[in-house]
Order: structure tokens, then sequence, then C-alpha cells
């Protein structure tokens, strides 16, 4: 009985998720066919699991900013990791090698919020991330 | 009585699959609540960015592809030798794991392992939810042996 139950609940999980799924989906292709953007160009995301698993989870170790506060679904607290960016050069004067290094940057979040809708909140890198780190802007 | 029985096999199956790999075994179970939020630098050169741990550097090259760096000596995230939750050899793409977004800490077994725990790349919740991510083992070199790296996918805590 108590498999059965699980069984059920496990089926009806996949079904709500695969719904979640396809809305996404179907958010997408509307947002590329130039409709709205409902995630208000966000690349990632997080369900409730942000919260449920909010000390280990590996955005959280790594900086979350709310653009607005409205975004805060969760209630969970910002947090912030600060990262001082060092440019390293290689000084050679004869037999001696020396690192000398510059700051040219700091950012304490890489995340940013951009919108929540439902059970989700979306997220963008932190521009000054993304130019400090030479990263792009989805992976 | 009889489902605990078949779970402590099935945790004695699957973590020796893990195990069976002597360096990254040391640096489970895998958790990125391991490291506090502390400030730290991180570093840009001629070969990428990266950041340092207990002299080893984890970041990604000039072209976005992901390396492990001790000493002089640099590799590829890609020709590391990596296994899944089953146990299986697999290899990861160079850019598949954020490792500019990874945590490291200290094996709590060998003090010359350092644990490299990465989120995947790419859209979505790149894995969170899954609770999955990319573990790297480094073991420095002591009293002049080699380097050595391993992998593997593995669920969080």
């Amino acid at each position: 009985m108590r498999l059965l139950k699980s069984r059920r609940k496990g089926l009806a999980l996949q079904f709500s998720e695969a719904e979640g799924k396809d809305m996404a989906y179907r958010a997408a292709r509307h947002a590329m066919a130039g409709g709205h953007d409902y995630s208000n160009g966000a690349y990632f995301w997080d369900g409730w699991d942000i919260k449920t698993n909010y000390s280990r989870h590996p955005k959280v170790k790594v900086g979350i900013r709310f653009s607005d506060p409205a975004h805060n679904i969760f209630g969970i607290e910002e947090s912030t990791v600060l990262v001082v960016k060092m440019k390293k050069v290689k000084e050679t004067q004869g037999a001696k090698t020396t690192y000398a290094k510059t700051e040219i940057g700091r950012y304490d979040h890489v995340y940013v919020s951009t919108a929540a809708h439902g059970g989700t909140v979306f997220w963008k890198f932190n521009p000054e991330y993304v130019r400090l780190e030479r990263k792009s802007e989805y992976i | 009585m009889k489902r605990v029985l078949l779970l402590a096999v099935w945790v004695f199956f699957i973590s020796n699959r893990v195990i069976a790999q002597n360096v990254v075994g040391k640096c489970v179970p895998a958790s990125f609540g391991y490291t506090a939020p502390t400030d730290r630098e991180s570093f840009s050169d001629n070969f990428g960015d990266y950041f340092e741990f207990k002299n080893v550097r984890y970041g990604v090259n000039t072209q976005g592809e992901g390396y492990i760096g001790v000493g002089e000596e640099n590799l590829m995230v890609a020709k590391i030798p990596f296994r899944d939750l089953k146990g299986a050899r697999v290899s990861l793409g160079p850019d598949e794991l954020a490792i500019g977004r990874a945590v490291a800490y200290g094996s709590r077994y060998d003090r010359s392992v350092v644990c490299i725990l990465s989120p995947f790349s790419g859209l979505g919740s790149s894995g969170s939810f899954q609770g999955t991510a990319g573990l790297i083992a480094v073991q420095k070199p002591h009293g002049g042996g080699r380097l050595k790296v391993e992998g593997a996918i593995v669920k969080v805590r």
C-alpha cells in the first residue's frame, strides 16, 4: 500500500516536473519568437531547493543578490563573497623570477536576480563578474 | 530489517566504486557546505583566470577550457579520467564544468590531497537540484612522486 502511494507520488512529481519543463520551453520559444521574455534576460534559474539547501547551494556559495526585493519569493538572505581580482605578471631579473600582483577590480556576488514567477527565481551573471573573469554570459 | 540490509549493501557497492579510485575517494562525501564564505583572490595571467588553494590552481584558460595547475604543470579537465555515478569511465568536455565557480577544500584523510568540487556549467540550475557535481581530487607530488589527478561525478550533500 505504502509502495503504491510512493509510486503515485513519484508519478505526480514526474508529471508536474514535465509540465514545468514544458511551460519553460513554451516561454523560451515565445521569447525567442520576439514575444515577451518573462525571465527578463535570465540564463539560470532555481526552485525550492535554494531555500531547503541554502547553506550548501553552489550559487549561494559564490554570492547571490536580488535586484528587486520582490524576486525573493523564498525569503532567503542574499550572500556575498568578496573576490579581489589580481593581474599576475611574471618578472625575470637574471636568474630570479618574481610575480607582481596588481588589483584590477572586485566583485562580491556572481548571480543577480532578474525575475521570479511561480516557484522559480531567475538569475543572470553579475556584469562585473563577467567582465573581470572574462566569461560569456551563460557558461 | 530487510530494507536496511539492502540499503547497506547498496551504499557499500556505490561508495566502493568511488573509493576504488585511490585519490578521489579521499574527497568523499563531497559538499559545497564545507567552505565558509570568505574573501578570496582570483588571478589572471597569460594562461587564464584561476583561483588558488594550497598551491593548486583551478580555473579556465583563455579559450574558456577548465584546467588544474600545480607548479609549472597545467592539466586540462578534458584530459582527467572521470567516473560517473555508476562507476563507469567518462570524459568531460573542456567547458562542461563551471570550474571558475568551484569550491576547494582539503581532504580529511590525506593532507596532500586537495578536493575541487565544481557545479556543471550551462543554462538552468546547473545540476544543483539533482544534487550532482564534478569532483576533482589532486594529490600533490611529494618526495619526487608524480602529480595524481582523478575525477568523479558525485552526489553532493
